[in-house]
């Protein structure tokens, strides 16, 4: 009984991995056919597509893009919620619930409609300013903003919600001051979340599409929107050389994190 | 180590009044223990001290200064929490350190005020483990060291025994007893237990409802009782309600009369303690006939439960050491000792 179960449990975890992973198996493998349109079994094997990625398209300069994007959407995001929840978990009145409510508001809302409602805003805005705002690096990294926020909030919450109160009192009484007690006691306590909940925003922020389409505009393409771009034109390996170099950089981004905190932990 | 001067104190929220209008004076070196049922107000009080809540009303000062406004972080005052609040991100010796740190010490100095601090509780060959590797009780006493650590001018000890099993408790008990007399440092505790507060206290605050009912010395608190609160919370009771009396002799409600330690007059109940009723073979005058309804065996006394036949139930603690084992629905005749009851008013 015990073995079946076993087996069950083995067969049962292999399937889920097997569906989760193979699309990714495939895209890797993809990326190194050397035969121009995807078909099995491939032709050979080439690294023509890596080369491809740096110089066909705008790959290489929308990655960059992307990460301008998502590094700015993580630290505004991080720079609002840390301080934001540090603040309002004590509080009980109904502000702050409104306020913490607000702050999660954008997950509720299908993420397309707040970008065309975003780029209506910027239209006006550029009518009104003549300021070219429009597809400006700050303008889709104040509009990720909008995503990265919920997700920090909702990580933060969580984490400081098992912080006991009483700690902080107890720096307090030994005489750190309201800013001492922040550096040397809260925030050390919640660092895993903080970190955790700055990679989480980088990811959604990098992966994005649904919020960017409105908002690129020629010259400044996050990477999503340049591979999207591409396939409408072309179905070549290259697309995936880009996506195996984006998932090389997020699963850098984990292993890196995950050496100063248990991910597990906090996820 | 300083005198605490408490006067006026109260807190409100709203129309709840959590600690009405306090008076206390503390003296250096006193171990004072607030006691009392949850939501008397005695952790309202012990926070307001801490500078945790901002007092509605009234002045706390330590060593003649004017404490009501200072923030806690000012405030040199050491507290030991009942959950313990350990730093679980520092080492017992950082934990300990933490305060001195804060204070600007030159290295040295905190590195020997810490170890001293751990010696007291004699912790100090764990200076590098992390909290999470300690038990319970050494989780307290790193709670404790950190909080003597800064030398404070008073020790504040929220419901400290409270997380601990029986066998720890004690031990812990007599340890902070220990501490607080070797160091001489004024100290307030909070606790619902009466038996803590009366063993360790030099004096215990009895409130109820936000005010305070009584303030002396456990034997005073224990034997003359300022009022049927007092004296129904502190120890096991017998409550006898009455309709009027005579001298020092109360008549309860059913007629018995007792013969109390003071004055009855305007008092509306006696109260006569468990271990002054006697359970007698022989008939006396003064012997009541009663009916054991139930019995509990608690190791070294027994509690008896009587119902009289006057009507009234009584409870007697009989010690077990070679007594004769009564059983429910045995005759029995019951004595008071004489000048034991204590009359009691309302409030």
């Amino acid at each position: 009984m015990d073995r079946l179960n076993k087996t069950l449990m083995a067969v049962w975890t292999a399937a889920g991995f097997a569906y989760l992973l193979l699309p990714l198996i495939f895209v890797v493998w993809m990326s190194f056919f050397s035969n121009e349109i995807p078909y099995l079994p491939p032709q050979g094997y080439t690294l023509d597509w890596y080369a491809a990625a740096f110089t066909r398209g705008r790959f290489a300069e929308s990655f960059m893009f992307s990460l301008y994007v998502a590094l700015i959407a993580t630290a505004l995001g991080l720079a609002v919620s840390v301080p934001a929840t540090i603040a309002l978990r004590h509080a009980r009145s109904r502000l702050a619930g409104s306020i913490v409510q607000l702050l999660t508001a954008p997950l509720i809302v299908p993420t397309i409609v707040i970008g065309a409602g975003i780029y209506v805003t910027l239209v006006m805005f550029e009518i009104a300013t003549s300021w070219p705002v429009v597809g400006s690096l700050w303008a889709l990294g104040l509009a990720h903003v909008l995503m990265t926020i919920p997700w920090c909030v909702r990580l933060l919450l969580a984490n400081l919600a098992s912080v006991d109160g009483s700690i902080e009192e107890a720096a307090a009484s030994l005489g750190a001051s309201p800013l001492a007690t922040l550096f040397k006691v809260t925030l050390p306590l919640i660092w895993s979340g903080v970190v955790a909940a700055g990679l989480f925003s980088f990811v959604v922020s990098f992966g994005n599409i649904e919020l960017s389409l409105f908002l690129v505009a020629p010259g400044s393409t996050t990477l999503p929107i340049a591979i999207l771009q591409y396939l409408e034109w072309k179905l070549d390996p290259t697309v995936a050389a880009v996506s195996v170099a984006q998932i090389a950089l997020i699963a850098a981004g984990l292993l890196i994190a995950d050496r100063y905190v248990k991910l597990t932990r906090v996820v | 180590m300083a005198r605490l001067q408490i006067q006026g104190l109260s807190k409100a929220y709203g129309v709840f009044s959590a600690v009405e209008s306090m008076d206390l004076d503390v003296q250096e070196g006193e171990f004072i223990v607030f006691l009392g049922p949850s939501g008397c107000g005695k952790t309202t009080t012990l926070r307001m001290i801490a500078g945790f809540i901002e007092p509605t009303a009234g002045v706390i000062a330590i060593g003649g200064r004017n404490l009501t406004t200072i923030p806690p972080y000012r405030r040199n005052l050491g507290i030991v929490f009942q959950n313990y609040a350990i730093f679980p991100h520092l080492s017992v010796f950082d934990n300990v350190a933490f305060g001195l740190r804060r204070r600007k010490l030159p290295s040295a100095t905190v590195e020997a005020k810490a170890m001293a601090a751990l010696a007291r509780v004699k912790l100090d060959h764990l200076r590098e483990r992390m909290p999470k590797q300690l038990s319970g009780g050494q989780q307290q006493r790193v709670a404790i060291a950190r909080a003597l650590a800064i030398e404070p001018d008073l020790l504040l000890l929220d419901e400290p025994l409270s997380n601990l099993d029986a066998k720890l408790r004690h031990d812990v008990r007599d340890e902070i007893h220990r501490l607080q007399r070797d160091l001489g440092i004024t100290t307030i505790m909070v606790t619902h237990d009466q038996e803590e507060a009366l063993s360790l206290g030099d004096r215990l605050v009895v409130m109820n409802k936000g005010k305070v009912q009584q303030i002396g010395t456990p034997t005073e608190i224990y034997e003359t009782p300022a009022n049927l609160f007092v004296a129904d919370f502190i120890g096991r009771t017998n409550v006898l309600h009455g309709s009027g009396s005579e001298g020092t002799t109360f008549i309860t409600e059913s007629g018995l009369r007792l013969s109390c330690r003071n004055l009855t007059a305007g008092c509306s109940a006696a109260i006569v303690r468990p271990e002054s009723i006697q359970l007698v073979d022989v008939v006396s005058a003064t012997s009541l006939p009663a009916t054991v309804e139930q019995v509990t065996y608690l190791g070294p006394v027994c509690e008896v439960r009587l119902q009289l036949q006057s009507g009234e139930t009584l409870l007697a603690t009989p010690g077990t050491g070679g007594a004769p084992r009564r059983c429910k629905g045995e005759q029995v005749h019951v004595e008071i000792a004489p000048d034991t009851a204590y009359a009691v008013t309302d409030s």
